[in-house]
């Protein structure tokens, strides 16, 4: 309780921080959170570019939203995390509604993965490759399929989560993501990852 | 008839099914080629062999093995596929569990399906984030720096986030989360108190609380003697009243007793109720 109490105070010191103007403190959201946010835009978007633009969307609005957080809803992370995912759910949605730009440059960009020093080179090597294999892979699922396995399985949301998310029934979130579960498997046996 | 002729009809000839025009020619290039001779006795000595062997013994457990089949096929394969996450997030009926692993059992494709589901969840739960592209952090502040001055032109807009800013940490003062910490502050304070309290007594043969103790039964006598003259007071309005109403005074015996009937706590009264002059 009294670790929830100082998680929650110093949410809103920072929140109010950065209402009150202050630098500072958007410099610690930032810094806090534009790798998770950046990763979710990426995963949905699988272009760096795109990625970035959106991510640069994303704190916008935020910057614009942030009066409405409120302490009693839950932890500041996990507000963000939601506005995020909303912004970039509606941004994924457009798109695949106008698929007319189909930036992939996931095969053809080298993948950076942020790299521990003391890691083994091959084994980062094949870490980086393997990612890079399963985003190629996501890539090739239909937008609805793709969109439900990242939410599952990259981003660890419930179900319910999803269905709120995505505005769809439950069980519509379930067979998606087990079809695209089961996409995803044969893709990658097509491209001998397993 | 030529050897290879021959060969076509031998197991007509070893069936008895040969036409009777035939037998002749078969029987004569029988006895004129040796060759032909060895090949009959061998298709005959095998065809004796195969007629020799009995039922062989089936595997034992051959009916446990037909029996899954059937289950197994009581699950079709696209039934199977769509209980995959289901059967991963372990929330499959019990039924639905045994039809599912029994068609696991008999059916390899699905089988591998499931191997590769498997495979690919693990996976998923291996995909590294990616680092943000170089200078990105930098970019979103100056951005939101730009937002921001662009914003603030608008003195409601500073205004407004001024307000939200104190509002917030209002509300948060108020919030139940902080009560926890006031009532162990609260809780602490008293102990405090009664830990002085404790010690002045002990240390002082009670000289605090003796003190309190007599401050109290003062006042408790005090209020003692309010009482009593509020009863006196009461006896005198009534004959007042009385006189007022009738034109002569009650008796006095009458008076005294209702007085003292209304103070029966205070025995020794201090002093004699005045009576207005008459």
């Amino acid at each position: 309780m009294g670790a929830r109490a100082a998680l929650v105070n110093h949410d809103v010191q920072l929140v109010r921080r950065c209402l009150a103007g202050e630098e500072a403190a958007w410099e610690e959201i930032v810094r806090h959170y534009s790798r998770r946010i950046y990763n979710l835009a990426y995963r949905f978007t699988g272009n760096r570019a795109a990625a970035e633009d959106l991510t640069q969307d994303v704190f916008l609005r935020l910057y614009r939203t942030l009066e409405q957080y409120d302490p009693r809803e839950g932890d500041l992370s996990s507000w963000l995390m939601r506005v995020a995912r909303n912004l970039i759910i509606d941004d994924y949605r457009r798109r695949a509604r106008t698929p007319t730009e189909s930036g992939e440059d996931l095969a053809e960009h080298e993948y950076y993965l942020c790299a521990d020093e003391r890691e083994d080179p091959h084994a980062l090597v094949e870490r980086r490759e393997l990612s890079e294999q399963i985003h190629v892979a996501l890539a090739k699922l239909s937008p609805e399929l793709r969109a439900c396995v990242i939410l599952r399985d990259l981003e660890g949301l419930s179900y319910h989560e999803i269905a709120e998310l995505l505005q769809i029934p439950e069980g519509t979130v379930k067979s998606r993501i087990n079809r695209g579960r089961l996409e995803l498997a044969r893709v990658l046996r097509r491209m001998r990852v397993i | 008839m030529e050897c290879r002729t021959f060969e076509h009809l031998i197991s007509e000839y070893l069936e008895g099914a040969l036409p009777g025009d035939q037998v002749s020619a078969f029987v004569v290039h029988l006895s004129s080629c040796e060759r032909c001779r060895a090949l009959l006795e061998d298709v005959r000595a095998a065809l004796e062999l195969c007629r020799s062997v009995g039922e062989v013994e089936p595997p034992s457990d051959l009916p446990e093995r037909l029996q899954l089949v059937l289950q197994g096929a009581a699950m079709s394969c696209a039934a199977f596929g769509e209980l995959i996450s289901n059967y991963f997030d372990g929330v499959l009926t019990a039924t639905e569990y045994h039809l599912f692993e029994a068609h696991a059992r008999v059916c390899s494709r699905c089988q591998q399906m499931l191997e590769d589901v498997a495979a690919v969840t693990q996976l998923l739960q291996r995909v590294e984030p990616v680092a943000v592209p170089e200078g990105m952090n930098e970019r979103l502040l100056r951005a939101m720096r730009s937002a921001h001055r662009e914003l603030s032109r608008a003195w409601w807009w500073r205004w407004r986030r001024r307000w939200v800013a104190w509002r917030l940490g209002w509300n948060f003062a108020r919030q139940p989360l902080l009560l926890p910490r006031w009532a162990m502050a609260v809780i602490l304070c008293l102990a405090m108190l009664g830990v002085t309290l404790v010690n002045f007594s002990g240390d002082r043969k009670g000289s605090l609380i003796a003190r309190l103790s007599d401050r109290a039964a003062g006042v408790q006598a005090e209020g003692e003697r309010m009482i009593e003259r509020l009863g006196q007071w009461r006896a005198q309005v009534s004959d007042i009243l009385q006189l007022l109403r009738t034109g002569h005074r009650p008796a006095t015996s009458d008076r005294e007793r209702s007085g003292s009937v209304s103070n029966p706590e205070s025995p020794h009264s201090p002093r004699p109720a005045k009576r207005p002059a008459p």
